[in-house]
């Protein structure tokens, strides 16, 4: 369960455009990071890049000591939920979880159905995804990232289109997610939500990513 | 091969309502078969109108281009299958895709189940084509064989090779021909999608079709999905051996790239 993540000194560039500029950062198991920046600062493709999805330009990202994108091409135990939650529009949650969850089997129905119920979404409703309000569809896609247990868990905005109600409910799985070891990385423009959860907050800001103290923050 | 990947791209992909399009397409190529049919006073047998499809056109020399004619129907039937497997990948990488790809592991595994999908898809264009020939066939009270060819496509080839005996060669030049061109020209085009833009990798692919019309060489791949320039029934035309090798060539080449590509690529919006 325990991992380590590494980025030393990534460099990214999209149609020659900097997106991450000398990255170096260090994750481990059993923490919360925070991300926090304005929009298009490069939270997003920094997630996308500890996920496998987009390759530095230069620079190298280790889990476990192995580096991403040569001896694998995704980290072996990762759920994600980067941008808005994407689904299979003609069929329900949970045909759509267990679809997802067919891939790599370490679940069964019933752990899907207890994910669905801690996230707040009725397991029997028989809509379909397309019908879903927003606030339902990004539920579904953090049940999506969670549902395995994973080792990573990387969130983007996961509180995007979700009531009150939602962000404790969100807040609180997010911090049991911590209590079972897993290593969780949260990007958001909302630094009071960050600053609630995270062990430690690094800002990010034109593709540089500084470290900041969570109680000078809070101060 | 991760069949839970191919089961999804079957599911996902194959599942789209462009499929339920596909029949208006096919109409207009039957509905012609049908006048010929009743122009020749005999009710032509489903292998008739199947081999009308890929009919194609005769080569065109350079020296008589005041006489060129270009086959409108088959370039329509090209480019219907190139527009309907055009964007699947990128499509799925923006949607359920990327869920799929992280749990899948590997992205070259991820990539040949696309490029299985994509020879699917290919079928179920043909498969499509011969239920609406089908159709056709029936209501003109034709005969339901897939063997035995009728007086209609001797008539409809016009060439002297072509005897009511020819079904099999017929078939292979008409059908299993094109159903392999436009498999290795859509596996080109989703391997270019990595590189290019889709509506770009479209063009490129069409335009390699289009120029197959106009110069009659066996490696321009095009040539070998007009049934028409087969050298089965025109010894002297197309060699049959050089097309098959064109198309295999095109076909590994297209996955090879695709998979190396692949690995390097982004998985970011494609707009983005």
């Amino acid at each position: 369960m325990a991992m380590k993540i590494e980025i030393k000194d990534a460099t990214k560039y999209i149609r020659k455009a900097l997106i991450l500029n000398h990255v170096s950062v260090s994750l481990q198991s059993g923490k919360i990071y925070g991300l926090q920046g304005p929009n298009g600062s490069g939270k997003t493709m920094l997630l996308r890049l500890i996920s496998g999805l987009i390759k530095p330009t230069s620079g190298h990202v280790l889990i476990d000591d192995k580096e991403l994108g040569i001896d694998m091409d995704f980290p072996p135990s990762m759920g994600i939920l980067i941008e808005a939650p994407a689904f299979i529009d003609a069929y329900t949650g949970l045909r759509n979880l267990e679809l997802l969850a067919d891939i790599k089997q370490v679940i069964q129905k019933d752990q899907i159905i207890q994910t669905l119920q801690k996230i707040g979404l009725d397991p029997n409703d028989r809509r379909k995804y397309y019908k879903y309000s927003l606030g339902m569809k990004q539920r579904l896609g953090i049940a999506a990232a969670i549902m395995e247990q994973p080792a990573l868990l990387l969130l983007d905005e996961p509180t995007n289109a979700l009531d009150e109600v939602g962000v404790a409910l969100i807040c609180n799985i997010i911090l049991k997610e911590k209590e079972r070891g897993a290593l969780i990385v949260i990007a958001s423009h909302d630094g009071l939500f960050l600053r609630s959860l995270a062990d430690e907050l690094y800002y990010v800001t034109e593709g540089k990513v500084e470290k900041r103290n969570v109680c000078e923050e809070e101060s | 091969m991760n069949y839970k990947l191919l089961q999804h791209d079957f599911r996902t992909g194959l599942l789209r309502k462009r499929y339920l399009w596909l029949p208006l397409l096919f109409i207009i190529p039957c509905y012609i078969s049908s006048r010929i049919t009743t122009a020749l006073g005999m009710p032509g047998t489903w292998l008739d109108y199947l081999c009308f499809f890929f009919f194609g056109c005769e080569p065109i020399y350079l020296n008589s281009l005041d006489k060129v004619i270009l086959p409108v129907q088959w370039l329509s039937l090209v480019g219907g299958l190139l527009l309907v497997n055009l964007d699947y990948l990128l499509y799925d990488l923006d949607n359920a895709g990327q869920q799929i790809i992280v749990r899948s592991a590997s992205r070259t595994q991820w990539f040949i189940s696309k490029c299985m999908w994509n020879i699917a898809s290919t079928m179920v264009y043909f498969i499509e084509m011969a239920v609406v020939a089908w159709f056709f066939c029936v209501i003109k009270g034709g005969e339901s064989t897939l063997t035995q060819i009728s007086e209609v496509s001797v008539g409809t080839y016009n060439v002297a090779e072509i005897t009511l005996q020819d079904g099999g060669k017929l078939a292979f030049a008409a059908i299993l021909m094109p159903f392999f061109t436009l498999a290795a020209a859509s596996l080109l085009q989703m391997a270019l999608c990595i590189f290019i833009p889709p509506v770009f990798s479209f063009f490129f692919v069409f335009m390699i079709m289009e120029l197959s019309v106009l110069l009659p060489f066996p490696v321009l791949m095009g040539n070998a999905a007009m049934a028409i320039r087969s050298g089965i029934l025109h010894p002297g035309f197309m060699n049959v051996g050089m097309e098959i090798l064109a198309n295999t060539v095109v076909m590994v080449g297209s996955i090879v790239m695709g998979a190396i590509g692949f690995r390097r690529k982004d998985i970011i919006k494609w707009r983005e």
